[in-house]
């Protein structure tokens, strides 16, 4: 489902560019040797230009966000109909979109824009382990890796990218590398990534 | 003393073991209470750890709880996500007196304060225990100690979610002396916190300490497993330390519980359990003194009666009734009291009773008679000594028989008996026919009456089957210390003077020193001998005149003895001196020799005189004596009939049998016998008449005095009709005047002996008087009456 939707936006975002021969395959592993999956691999060069702005839908299905993961560019308004027969608060404390929609149920009024770019933490005020990432983008070449860890960026033109990847588990977007000159040629890059461990449960305590 | 070490040693053996078991008892019974006790606090300690653990798990989820109750609160988070500050800290102060939390922060996710309830803890500065915060970290949460200065605190970290962690609520209660306090009740023991400072150095929290109690609430900490909560015993408490953070060891609680807590609810136990061993020891002590008493009691009575025995002394008998041991005991030293009673009883009955007159014997006289001494020598006192003795007793032995005489010693030792009836005087028999009194106290007069007594009691006859038998007694008397130092002088003394008595035919006589000449006669017996072998002596003769005839037809031989030094030695001085000894056997046997060899040669010579040779008592028990003189008269050829023997009356009654059968042998040889001293002894004519005697002699005694004392005179007259009725020729001695030879003459008297006739002459001198016209003077005279 995500997948498909991701294929989508590819599709979108390569639509609007010039016909270009160039693309980049980036393969994520953590410290561990791990696939890194859910990863926003993105390109930024200052010829790049903006992406087109569209809309996406998170929905609330059975106390999760699904997806839990989004790439969206900059603008795009997203709205999160709640699927589940009960009610969710859903909120964001994120700098690049601090809202609310207040205890809901059904599909909300007006979906949510997302004008600034960064990432966007989601959570539920009812429910603690709802949370979804919203990474938002002001680049028209990013892609989020699979299960495999591989994010694939098609139709680059050749110019110098600054290369970097986001992660829920990257206190900061990783800088991988900040001139990077693409060609014509397809490139691949095996970057290693170092994750913070993952939040647990708090233990229990005495 | 012997037995009073006995009876302590009782008790104390005794009371020695009860001591040992009583305080081993105590000692196990205490040192299991003691070990239970301790075994039962440590387990109430441990108890008292795990409700302190409890407490504080109780605590800690108190602040997790109100921590996760801030933290989930939107609109805190929301402050927090948008940084509002001031709104932070005053929800946590809110939220922080809810629970009375003590100290609030909220901490980024780099772990550093971004907003706090005390000024201690700025914002930016770090937080304050960053191991608890990275176990928060890593753990999504984490509670634990932390300390701020010397201020202890529990503290509960709590993500702040939004969704994701955007920082951490620190909630915490601080641990102080109050908390302490409430502890120590909830955990029924004292219960403190206690630090480590940075210097390494442990102290209490909120409490003013004294240096030794802290010691002693250390000891668990510096213990090498403090972590281990093992139970510590300090002194009389015992001590556990309780480790609080899991992050360092920088603070604990220290939990005691006085170990008297626990000893408290045996303490009445106790008191019983010495109060009983006390009583068992008192009864041990009292017990084995009276168990010792009653043995030792009855063992010193017997040690009593057996020193009583010792002294000789059997009349005390043991007096322990008893059927044990001890009784035994006492029953057998009774019956050795007895029987040693009863054998020294015949013992001194064997040592000192003469066994035929019951009288003391010679020992037991001789004992009391030093007894006697010794007091008297002590107060100056005088013992007498009386020595009695029959005369010719063993005569009446001879004529009565050997049991007869015993039955009239003893019919005599009755009858002196009675008459010694004083305690401290003693009668013994002190010989064959000797019986001594001892009288203490008493001198020569007062012993010269019982002597007197003791004679006349005895001049009754005494009457012994029909037999009436006269004994006649001597008594010599002696008297301490006149007469002696000692027992054995005085007795020696005694015989002295019993034996002069018996000579004087005085009843009795008292002693004087000129009886006894002994030492002077010791010399003399050795004297004598040389003089018999070194010619010494010499024979002188007295002629006999016989008045028939008035011719001088007999001489007796008297024996003259020439000291070398001493000159002439009178025939008195020796002569009882060589019969008491013996030696006058050899001494006669010479005079026979020289007399016999003296007649021979005068018939020889013509000249026709008889010789008399006097015979004493021991001559008379000399069965030789015939067959000597035989072989004298055969080599002599001497005609038996020219020779007299003369034996005194006394010699002959000494021995009567044996010297009637010398006698007989003599008179069977055709010798002629003359009983010499006749009147003097105690011979009766009736044996007389028996005796194959051919002449008497009148004793001297009688005839020095016949012409002044009528009773002498007739005794004299009366003997020569005697004589001459009996058919034996009468002769008298000691004629000294012519008055006296006369009245002889007159009474018809055969032949004459004196001074007056002629002293003894030595043989020469005789033999010239012989030839002078003196001893032709009686013949005129014979003549001359004849013719009258």
């Amino acid at each position: 489902m995500t997948r498909g939707w991701l294929v989508v936006l590819g599709v979108a975002l390569t639509a609007t560019l010039p016909a270009r021969a160039g693309n980049l395959q980036v393969t994520l592993r953590d410290q561990t040797g791990a696939a890194v999956a859910d990863a926003a691999v993105i390109l930024r060069a200052d010829t790049a230009g903006m992406p087109v702005a569209g809309s996406a839908q998170i929905d609330q299905i059975d106390k999760r966000f699904v997806p839990a993961v989004s790439l969206v560019p900059t603008g795009t308004a997203i709205s999160f109909p709640n699927k589940d027969n009960i009610r969710h608060h859903v909120y964001s404390f994120s700098p690049a979109r601090t809202f609310e929609l207040k205890l809901y149920s059904g599909v909300p009024s007006a979906p949510v824009e997302f004008p600034e770019p960064g990432l966007v933490v989601l959570g539920c005020n009812i429910h603690d382990g709802m949370i979804a990432y919203i990474y938002v983008v002001d680049t028209p070449y990013a892609a989020l890796s699979d299960r495999e860890g591989r994010a694939t960026l098609e139709g680059l033109a050749a110019a110098r990218y600054q290369l970097e990847v986001w992660h829920p588990r990257l206190r900061e977007p990783a800088i991988i590398d900040a001139a990077l000159d693409l060609g014509d040629a397809a490139r691949a890059l095996e970057p290693v990534l170092t994750l913070e461990p993952l939040p647990t449960a708090p233990p229990p305590l005495e | 003393m012997a037995t009073r070490s006995l009876r302590s040693r009782f008790v104390v053996v005794f009371l020695g073991l009860v001591l040992i078991v009583t305080t081993l008892g105590l000692s196990v019974v205490d040192y299991a209470i003691r070990h239970n006790a301790r075994e039962q606090l440590a387990a109430e300690l441990a108890t008292s750890e795990r409700v302190f653990r409890r407490i504080l798990a109780d605590s800690t989820a108190r602040l997790a709880q109100a921590a996760s109750v801030l933290s989930a609160d939107f609109a805190f988070r929301t402050a927090v996500a948008t940084g509002d500050r001031d709104t932070v800290i005053s929800a946590l102060a809110n939220h922080g007196d809810r629970i009375d939390a003590d100290l609030m922060m909220i901490i980024d996710r780099d772990g550093l304060v971004t907003a706090s309830t005390s000024s201690d803890t700025p914002t930016g500065s770090p937080f304050p225990k960053p191991a608890l915060f990275e176990r928060a970290r890593d753990g999504g949460g984490a509670a634990g100690f932390m300390i701020r200065g010397d201020r202890l605190y529990q503290t509960v970290l709590a993500p702040v979610q939004a969704p994701t962690t955007i920082g951490w609520v620190a909630m915490s209660f601080e641990i102080d002396a109050r908390m302490a306090r409430e502890l120590s009740e909830l955990t029924s023991t004292e219960l403190v916190f206690v630090l480590e400072s940075a210097a390494g150095d442990w102290h209490v929290v909120g409490a003013g300490d004294t240096e030794g109690a802290r010691t002693a609430l250390l000891t668990p900490l510096r213990s090498d497993r403090p972590r281990d909560a093992v139970p510590h015993a300090v002194g009389d408490d015992l001590l556990l330390a309780s480790m609080l953070d899991a992050d360092s060891d920088s603070a604990a609680a220290v939990l005691r519980l006085p170990l008297a807590t626990a000893l408290a609810p045996f303490a009445p136990l106790q008191r019983f359990l010495f109060v009983l061993a006390i009583g068992a020891l008192t009864a041990t002590a009292a017990g084995s003194a009276l168990l010792a008493r009653g043995i030792t009691r009855p063992l010193s009575q017997l040690a009593e009666v057996a020193r009583v025995i010792a002294n000789g002394d059997y009349s005390r008998a043991a007096t322990v009734e008893r059927d044990d041991e001890v009784g035994a005991l006492a029953r057998a030293v009774n019956a050795m009291r007895e029987g040693i009673a009863m054998r020294e009883s015949t013992i001194m009955d064997l040592a000192y009773r003469d066994p035929l007159t019951r009288l003391p014997n010679r020992a037991l006289f001789l004992e009391r008679a030093e007894q006697a001494l010794t007091v008297a020598s002590g107060r100056d006192g005088r013992v007498a000594v009386l020595l009695l003795g029959v005369d010719n007793f063993r005569y009446v032995t001879h004529t009565l028989g050997h049991q007869l005489g015993e039955r009239l010693l003893g019919a005599l030792a009755l009858r002196l008996d009675g008459l010694v009836p004083r305690r401290v005087d003693t009668l013994a028999r002190v010989g064959g026919e000797q019986f001594a009194v001892l009288l203490d106290g008493a001198d020569t007069a007062a012993a010269s009456v019982m002597a007197t007594r003791l004679l006349q009691a005895l001049e009754e006859p005494f009457r012994i089957d029909e037999q009436i038998v006269d004994l006649g007694v001597s008594i010599g008397l002696v008297e301490f210390p006149a007469h002696g130092e000692d027992v054995a002088t005085l007795l020696q003394h005694a015989e002295l003077a019993l034996s002069v008595a018996r000579r004087a035919r005085t009843d009795y006589a008292v002693y004087e020193p000129g009886f006894d000449q002994s030492p002077e006669r010791l010399s003399l017996l050795g004297e004598l001998r040389r003089a018999v072998e070194g010619d010494q002596l010499v024979l002188f003769y007295q002629p006999k005149l016989d008045l028939r005839s008035g011719e001088p037809a007999y001489v007796e031989a008297l024996v003259r003895w020439q000291h070398p030094v001493r000159g002439f030695v009178p025939p008195d001085k020796f002569i009882p001196f060589a019969e008491q000894t013996g030696y006058i056997r050899v001494l006669t046997l010479w005079v026979l020799n020289a007399a016999l060899r003296q007649c021979a040669a005068w018939q020889r010579r013509g000249i026709g005189l008889r010789m008399c040779v006097n015979l004493s008592a021991r001559d008379l028990m000399n069965a030789d004596l015939p067959h000597v003189i035989r072989r004298l008269l055969d080599e002599l050829a001497l005609d038996p009939g020219l020779i007299w023997l003369e034996i005194t009356e006394s010699a002959i009654m000494e021995d009567p049998v044996r010297a009637q059968q010398v006698i007989n042998a003599l008179d069977g040889m055709g010798l002629r016998l003359s009983i010499d001293d006749f009147g003097t002894g105690y011979s009766s004519l009736a044996y007389l008449k028996r005796l194959p005697v051919d002449e008497l002699k009148i004793d001297k005694a009688f005839v020095l005095t016949m012409d002044r004392d009528q009773d002498d005179a007739t005794i004299v007259r009366s003997t020569i009709e005697l004589g001459h009725n009996l058919g034996l020729t009468v002769v008298a001695e000691g004629v000294d005047s012519e008055r006296a030879l006369a009245l002889l003459r007159e009474w018809g008297c055969d032949v004459a002996q004196g001074f007056h006739i002629c002293r003894p002459l030595p043989p020469e001198q005789l033999e010239a008087w012989l030839a002078s016209p003196d001893s032709r003077r009686f013949e005129q005279r014979a003549a001359q009456r004849r013719l009258a």
